[in-house]
């Protein structure tokens, strides 16, 4: 019984860092029909400007984690700006969108294994600090992110429902063409969408660097399992979608950690497929 | 012919002493250089992790190893031949090992090698017999050099070093023992022979392999906190890794005592990713005496900023031993090969003797210690 408990306290904990990459892809996949695989670059760009400016160059700790979500949110934008929008003005469908996020995340990926060589960075030398509740250990940095999850989301909903720009977000999702019919910005809509979704990965990305620490392959990881919670959860339901996902993937990777730690990859996958078997358009789609 | 004037004399042996000096000064130097090392280099090669989950390793020995090399040269080199190093990347991995070697071997013509990690000698073993070309690491795998009379390896094994901490365990009533290593060919003796060692002692064993180069390692802390372990023993490779889940053990608020049966937790990258939690580990490992070992430390504090930690120590070591093996039987595969496998009564860096037995694995002291200070690191012997 204890050992579920704890094992529970770490997959909510994981499930925060899930939430916080699958809602910002769910916003872009869902808006924008963009298969954003550089979302993870994003997130590591993040985590390893965090690493250089709060480890490296003694910056204080907030200050190196605005700064670093900044630059988070900016190459997020950057990547559709240089990237994603030209294939689309020649004529790229969305394959080849896919392809091109793709390449856009190998190339980083192998940027980053040659500054990095591969070891893996972590940002803390410190230990994290715990509360103990009977047998079982909360770490305050899973209750931080945990917070931070629910003031994004919470943010997210108000924005989304009580904004103009939130309004435009969602015809979007519902349909693009009748979006830009009426008369919308999908411009500017678009930039708004790319820097507020990176920014949100650029958080994960902070938090997993000063947490667990980096590998070059951390991003594509992660990703890997928020586009998952994405799935699960039902791509047309942005906020509840990524984080129902988020959640059962957090308490699923946790328990398999546990039991058979060499099959979390496929217990993801297997959870995917038997999902998508009795309900193809996820939970909530 | 005018007489020369005094003064004029005076300024001729001025001017002659002055030249001769001169002459002398810039002479000189080169000729005690030449007398240090004048002939064609003797070429090394170094097959070592680079990049990748060891790759924290290859910077951390690397230079020992070339100071090492440095402080041969600078010691008239080898029968008047310096020594130079040739550095590949073996990534730690098989495929990088294999690679690397044919590199240094087919094109650089080294007559020997220096490398390391069980997975990476168990793959260049076929190739040294092949290539009739011998290697030395530091790896601490029992029976893994044996296999080939072309591999050699400076350290202490796990069957030294285990049954001291074994000893330590018995002393202090230790009934529940978790352990964790790698899933790599180390697990494949380090498992067997803790858990032989746990079982002769009556403890009760249980253990976890984890993946090198993952960040996250609580679910399986979260089984070992399950197993309510009276102690905790994680034995790898001595990557980042190993200091990580010290760090999240803590943070699952476990304060079990930890255990290494290697000096690994004296290493730069491994204390710095274990921060304050690894304070108090127990391990066993290399004996050397700090003290002794004052002209490699000045040199690797003075090359990169902090001190060594054991392992450069042992590398350190290998490269004297290449060198007294030219010198002895000269600078061919075979004559490397003679002269490693006659290593007797070798002075260590780290203050003991040291010899090789029949299989080719150097006999070491070895000791208890406990790391008081993850900063500097300090650390005291301990008795069992």
């Amino acid at each position: 019984m204890m050992s579920a408990l704890q094992v529970l306290a770490i997959g909510f904990g994981l499930a925060g860092y899930y939430a916080l990459v699958a809602v910002g892809f769910a916003l872009i996949f869902a808006t924008l029909r963009i298969f954003h695989i550089a979302h993870g670059t994003v997130f590591l760009m993040a985590g390893y400007v965090f690493f250089f400016l709060y480890r490296v160059g003694g910056l204080d700790v907030v200050s190196s984690g605005v700064l670093s979500v900044i630059v988070a949110a900016l190459t997020g934008l950057a990547i559709d700006k240089a990237v994603y929008l030209p294939v689309m003005r020649r004529g790229g469908g969305l394959f080849s969108v896919f392809i091109a996020s793709l390449g856009v995340a190998l190339i980083f990926e192998a940027v980053f294994l040659v500054f990095t060589k591969g070891i893996v960075t972590v940002a803390r030398t410190t230990a994290l600090g715990i509360v103990s509740v009977g047998p079982v250990a909360f770490r305050l940095l899973d209750i931080f992110i945990l917070g931070v999850v629910i003031v994004v989301y919470g943010l997210l909903y108000l924005w989304l429902h009580c904004t103009r720009r939130g309004l435009e977000v969602r015809g979007l999702t519902d349909n693009r063409a009748l979006a830009a019919v009426v008369g919308m910005n999908v411009d500017q809509t678009r930039n708004v969408i790319f820097l507020l979704a990176s920014a949100l990965a650029g958080i994960a990305g902070v938090l997993t660097a000063y947490d667990t620490g980096l590998a070059p392959d951390t991003g594509s990881r992660t990703l890997f399992i928020a586009v998952v919670a994405v799935i699960l959860g039902g791509v047309q339901n942005i906020l509840l979608g990524s984080i129902v996902g988020s959640v059962s993937l957090g308490i699923l990777t946790a328990y398999a950690g546990f039991f058979f730690p060499e099959w979390v990859t496929f217990s993801v996958f297997a959870m995917m497929i038997i999902l998508i078997l009795i309900r193809p358009r996820g939970l909530f789609g | 012919m005018p007489h020369m004037q005094p003064n004029h004399r005076l300024t001729r042996w001025i001017a002659a002493t002055v030249c001769i000096g001169a002459v002398l000064g810039v002479a000189l130097p080169d000729l005690a250089r030449s007398q240090q090392a004048s002939g064609t280099p003797y070429t090394l090669g170094v097959t070592y992790p680079l990049s990748g989950p060891f790759g924290a390793w290859g910077q951390l020995l690397v230079p020992a190893i070339e100071i090492a090399a440095d402080h041969v040269n600078q010691a008239g080199g080898v029968n008047g031949h310096p020594l130079k190093l040739v550095v590949e990347d073996s990534k730690g991995n098989p495929e990088g090992a294999i690679s690397a070697m044919r590199k240094v071997v087919q094109v650089d013509q080294v007559p020997a090698i220096l490398t390391i990690f069980t997975n990476v000698v168990s793959a260049q073993i076929p190739l040294t017999m092949q290539f009739k070309v011998p290697i030395i690491s530091p790896v601490e795998a029992p029976g893994l050099v044996a296999r080939s009379s072309w591999a050699f390896a400076h350290s202490p094994l796990l069957t030294s070093t285990l049954p001291l901490l074994a000893e330590h365990w018995k002393n202090t009533k230790i009934k529940r023992l978790f352990a964790f290593f790698p899933n790599t060919p180390i697990a494949k003796f380090a498992s067997p022979t803790t858990k032989a060692e746990a079982e002769k002692l009556g403890i009760t064993y249980e253990e976890a392999l984890f993946k090198l180069g993952d960040t996250d390692f609580r679910g399986l802390i979260a089984r070992a906190k399950s197993f309510n372990p009276h102690a905790i023993l994680i034995y790898g490779h001595g990557t980042p890794d190993e200091g990580v889940i010290m760090k999240q053990i803590r943070e699952l608020g476990m304060n079990t005592p930890m255990f290494n049966a290697c000096a690994c937790v004296t290493v730069k990258s491994y204390r710095e990713s274990a921060g304050k939690a690894a304070v108090g580990v127990v391990f066993s490992g290399f004996k050397y005496d700090r003290q002794a070992a004052k002209k490699l430390t000045d040199a690797y504090r003075a090359k990169l900023g902090f001190d060594p930690d054991y392992a450069s120590l042992e590398v350190y070591d290998m490269v004297f031993m290449i060198a007294e093996a030219i010198k002895k039987y000269g600078y061919t595969g075979e004559g490397i090969r003679k002269g490693l496998a006659e290593v007797k009564d070798f002075r260590s860096i780290g203050g003991g003797l040291v010899g090789m037995d029949k299989d080719g694995q150097s006999v070491v002291p070895v000791a208890l210690y406990r790391l008081t200070d993850v900063t500097k690191p300090d650390f005291v012997e301990i008795k069992p």
